[in-house]
């Protein structure tokens, strides 16, 4: 049994759920790059509320796509700072030695915040409601141009796919690992920064052992079942393009559209 | 220690565990109830088996007993305080709870088998002497020559060397409580009797023994009291001898009989009339030489 962690494929039957991976990743991009192109507060309502109706729509629920982003408070707080401290820009309320505290720093700091927290929900939700399996062939499809110039793209998939397939292992691992050494007195909640340094260790070999160890099982149990590298392999699933996929497509890059208008019109 | 204090008197010498629950992904769509409405005492000194089918919660029951989860609802007292309330000294749990988890093996990571096992010691702040002294008797105790081993590397032993130097990391602290969760699966069987008596002059000298395990003969062999869980609650505790004795009950809960139960319901199918209530080796063996007359020496 298991907690709630990022990465990992929650079963369900939802329409985000039913929508074609592939689709769902080209969508995945086209509303990063709305994320990164948005610049008035208008432009975030919208890509926060459409992230927000994602996250209704797919039955995930608010509390589980945030998932452990609600631990990377420090990362936020880090970002923050150094965008509020160190923008570089003219009306600065005070300039002191290298810090240039502004209100322009500040609206920065915030942006960056937000667009990064709005990415890691929104991988979130793809994660948790595709495949691993499915994500694989959608990266495939999508590299799959590549093909052309030699770039061996069965390959870099199943890398791939074998890497996103381990993670909710390696999660579980890992906090076995955790739980074993601090019964043994180790401690990760230390505060102090030397505590936290001399916990490191008894996490991380372990961890490496157990990653190698994970990776030389399974190179042997594929190569036992047949697995070559150079076989050729056919597709079971097509991609399926159907009214509802080409409707996801077109609201995401209305969103898109949205926000490049946005962004030149209240520039 | 300024925990929650239930009373005042004489340090009782327990584990409580009070009316305790558990979910993962609590407050969640996913929420998974792991453990439900579990009330136990274990008392210093005990050897207690912990028998269930898999994902019934004994793992869990574990780490929610040496607070590496907090219940979500209940409370878990250790010698009378609560061992989740704000106060409460973790180190004091750390010194007299040891836990072997499952493959111990996999949380072997430092450079020479004397500093692996004495990590814990170290964490507690004893005196150099102290901590060779204590990593010397806990090698020995399973199996190892200190001077052999204390320098070599713990990762350069075989899986089943592995498991016995992590374990000897556990014993070195002298907890006085000692979790284990399914420590002889995947040992041979020499190895599993050897561990098995250790396990039992362990609990000879003191230290209570807590054992998750499948295996029915070794828990028949030298637990005195057993616990079976289904589904996140406890069916059955009480003295093995009681529990063995009801054979349809155990299997009811989805747990197998040990070889001796086997063959003594084999036995008894076959017209022999041999005690049912037998459930170790020698009363077997007592048992088949009382009907035949014995074999001589």
């Amino acid at each position: 049994m298991k907690q709630l962690q990022n990465g990992i494929y929650r079963q369900g039957d939802s329409v985000i759920h039913r929508l074609d991976a592939t689709v769902k990743l080209i969508s995945f991009i086209i509303l990063c790059v709305a994320i990164v192109s948005a610049d008035s507060p208008c432009g975030y309502a919208i890509i926060i509320g459409f992230t927000v109706l994602i996250a209704v729509i797919s039955k995930i629920g608010i509390i589980a796509a945030i998932g452990s982003i609600r631990k990377m408070k420090c990362f936020f707080a880090v970002v923050f700072i150094m965008n509020l401290f160190f923008y570089k820009t003219d009306n600065a309320w005070v300039d002191f030695w290298i810090f240039t505290p502004s209100y322009d720093g500040m609206m920065q700091g915030i942006k960056v915040v937000v667009r990064v927290a709005v990415f890691l929900v929104l991988s979130n939700i793809l994660s948790a409601a595709t495949p691993p399996v499915s994500i694989t062939h959608a990266i495939e499809n999508i590299i799959s141009p590549l093909k052309f110039i030699k770039i061996p793209v069965e390959q870099l998939a199943l890398i791939l796919s074998v890497a996103i397939q381990f993670i909710p292992t390696l999660f579980e691992e890992t906090d076995m690992i955790k739980k074993a050494q601090t019964a043994r007195g180790a401690s990760f909640d230390s505060r102090a920064v030397k505590g936290r340094a001399a916990a490191v260790m008894p996490l991380i070999v372990p961890m490496f052992i157990a990653a190698f160890r994970r990776a030389d099982e399974l190179s042997l149990a594929m190569e036992a079942r047949g697995y070559r590298v150079d076989g050729v392999r056919s597709r079971k699933r097509k991609i399926n393009f159907s009214f509802f996929e080409i409707s996801a497509l077109l609201l995401c890059t209305l969103i898109l559209v949205l926000q490049i208008i946005l962004f030149y019109c209240f520039r | 220690m300024s925990a929650d204090k239930r009373g005042i008197g004489e340090r009782i010498m327990s584990i409580e565990l009070k009316s305790v629950s558990y979910t993962y992904d609590d407050n969640t769509q996913y929420a998974n109830p792991a453990l439900n409405n579990i009330n136990l005492t274990i008392s210093k000194g005990e050897f207690v088996g912990i028998m269930g089918e898999t994902g019934c919660g004994k793992s869990t029951l574990l780490q929610i007993i040496d607070g590496l989860i907090s219940p979500s609802e209940g409370a878990v007292y250790f010698e009378n305080c609560d061992i989740n309330s704000k106060g409460f000294d973790r180190k004091i749990l750390r010194r007299s709870i040891g836990v072997v988890f499952q493959f111990p093996e996999y949380q072997l990571f430092e450079t020479t088998v004397e500093r692996d096992v004495s990590f814990g010691l170290r964490r507690l702040g004893l005196k150099k002497e102290e901590i060779q002294n204590r990593v010397s008797f806990a090698l020995e105790s399973v199996g190892f020559d200190y001077n052999k081993v204390k320098d070599k590397s713990p990762l350069s032993f075989s899986g089943g060397e592995k498991r016995r130097i992590a374990i000897a990391g556990v014993l070195a602290v002298k907890p006085e409580y000692l979790l284990l969760d399914e420590p002889i699966a995947g040992l041979d069987p020499y190895s599993r009797i050897d561990f098995m008596r250790l396990l039992d002059s362990l609990n000879k000298n003191g230290t209570a023994i807590i054992m998750i395990s499948h295996n029915a003969d070794m828990l028949a062999e030298y637990a005195s009291r057993i616990i079976v869980m289904k589904k996140g609650s406890i069916v059955q505790d009480a003295p093995t001898a009681q529990i063995f004795s009801n054979c349809d009950k155990l299997k009811s809960s989805g747990i197998a009989m040990g070889q001796v139960g086997n063959i003594v319901h084999l036995l008894r199918e076959k017209g022999v009339d041999i005690a049912p209530d037998i459930f170790k080796y020698q009363q077997l063996i007592d048992g088949i030489c009382s009907i035949y007359g014995g074999f001589g020496e």
